[in-house]
């Protein structure tokens, strides 16, 4: 079964189109690494496939159903989210713990009663993550790396089916990275999910990814194997730059071959 | 995020209904205000959703009976009672204080079969309920 499935997405704001004409299938447990420039449509991309957001054409198909506004919230209890791009516009005085427990109603808020294991689950998710003692304050009154604990916890509040994690890692801590990171391998190694993992930092790339897409512009550059999305070559055409690219033990890594760097009569001033 | 009034629709909501019914008897347990049933835009590109949302607080808030946030509020008040110690002493940390008071008030009298989802009941209190309810639970 197709877990998503795109056909045509499209989204159009003004003149411009923030996705084009993506056609994308995800199938069960076949994990995903989403790469792209600042701005390309991985956020958006990823939250319209979710239906926190509307699209303008095409159609998306979560879990085998068509996604519409009537059952947006029953699918999304099945996803894991995590994107701090998107859900820090969501959040603001709301508690860590409420919002961890809004995963299980599919929306943002508490939408009926909550069980004891609702509340030890959740209280449970934030101490592993670190955050117990601040899991009643206020979201805005948390630092990045501790909102983004947050975020982690919330994702993993229901068995998700689907774990959507958009650069889940930002404003952590190495421990706190490589803590998350080892997590979500035992995660992957020991149930059904599948993982769909956007980032810019490519030795977060663990092997258990096997395939990837590279966006651009709010079109899909390229997809498929990832060692074939990956290549040197198609990494070379996309950041039109000679790219280096391949495994270092069992992490992946990216660079640029060419040394680069800002012209230095700009911050010199002397383009003035 | 805009919050807008809550047209007579639903938005992917399969307890639109239970939601009204929860907005006219709780009130936000951090400030005691009432909750509204809003439809909440989280993102100029569509991104729309059905919450109960405080307007004082700006929150999206489940609440609390109002009889539960009143006492609640007078335990905070008079006894002193300070969960967020390492917080610095003013309106939030007071607030917070109520809001943690009033979960656990909550939790206590559903437990003793007086509270549930339509509000406060006029039983006595049943520890056998809460027993059993343990009991269930394990």
């Amino acid at each position: 079964m197709n877990i998503i499935e795109t056909t045509d997405l499209s989204h159009k704001q003004g003149s411009k189109y923030l996705l084009q004409d993506i056609n994308w299938q995800v199938r069960e447990q076949e994990h995903w690494v989403i790469f792209g420039s600042n701005g390309c449509g991985k956020t958006t991309l990823l939250s319209t496939v979710c239906g926190y957001r509307a699209f303008s054409q095409g159609s998306i198909k979560l879990f085998g159903e068509k996604l519409t506004k009537e059952n947006a919230v029953a699918l999304r209890s099945q996803v894991g989210f995590v994107s701090a791009s998107y859900l820090d516009r969501c959040f603001h005085n709301e508690s860590g713990f409420d919002i961890v427990l809004s995963a299980k109603f599919g929306g943002f808020g508490r939408r009926s009663d909550i069980t004891d294991e609702d509340v030890i689950r959740a209280r449970k998710l934030l101490q592993a993550f670190g955050i117990a003692a601040k899991g009643d304050y206020p979201y805005c009154m948390l630092s990045q790396g501790q909102k983004q604990r947050v975020l982690l916890a919330r994702s993993l509040i229901v068995a998700p089916k689907l774990l959507i994690l958009d650069e889940p890692l930002n404003g952590l801590d190495i421990y706190a990275r490589d803590y998350f990171l080892n997590t979500l391998q035992q995660i992957v190694a020991e149930t059904n999910v599948t993982v769909i993992y956007v980032t810019h930092h490519a030795e977060e790339i663990m092997p258990f990814f096997t395939k990837a897409m590279l966006l651009q512009n709010g079109k899909v550059f390229a997809q498929g194997d990832i060692n074939e999305v990956f290549s040197e070559e198609t990494l070379s055409r996309y950041f039109k730059h000679e790219t280096k690219a391949g495994w270092q033990g069992d992490r992946f890594y990216i660079g640029i071959g060419e040394e680069l760097r800002m012209d230095s009569s700009i911050w010199k001033g002397e383009c003035l | 995020m805009f919050i807008g009034a809550m047209a007579n629709k639903t938005y992917g909501s399969y307890d639109h209904e239970e939601l009204i019914k929860r907005a006219k008897h709780c009130v936000c347990k951090r400030c005691g205000g009432p909750l509204t049933n809003s439809l909440i835009i989280y993102d100029i590109y569509g991104g729309v959703g059905e919450e109960l949302y405080c307007p004082h607080c700006q929150k999206q808030e489940f609440g609390v009976e109002k009889e539960i946030y009143d006492m609640a509020e007078y335990y905070v008040e008079n006894f002193q009672f300070n969960y967020f110690y390492d917080m610095e002493e003013n309106d939030v940390n007071f607030e917070l204080n109520v809001a943690k008071v009033a979960d656990m008030m909550s939790w206590i009298l559903k437990n003793l079969n007086l509270l549930d989802d339509n509000g406060l009941k006029d039983n006595k209190p049943d520890y056998e309920y809460y027993l059993r309810r343990r009991r269930k639970n394990k």
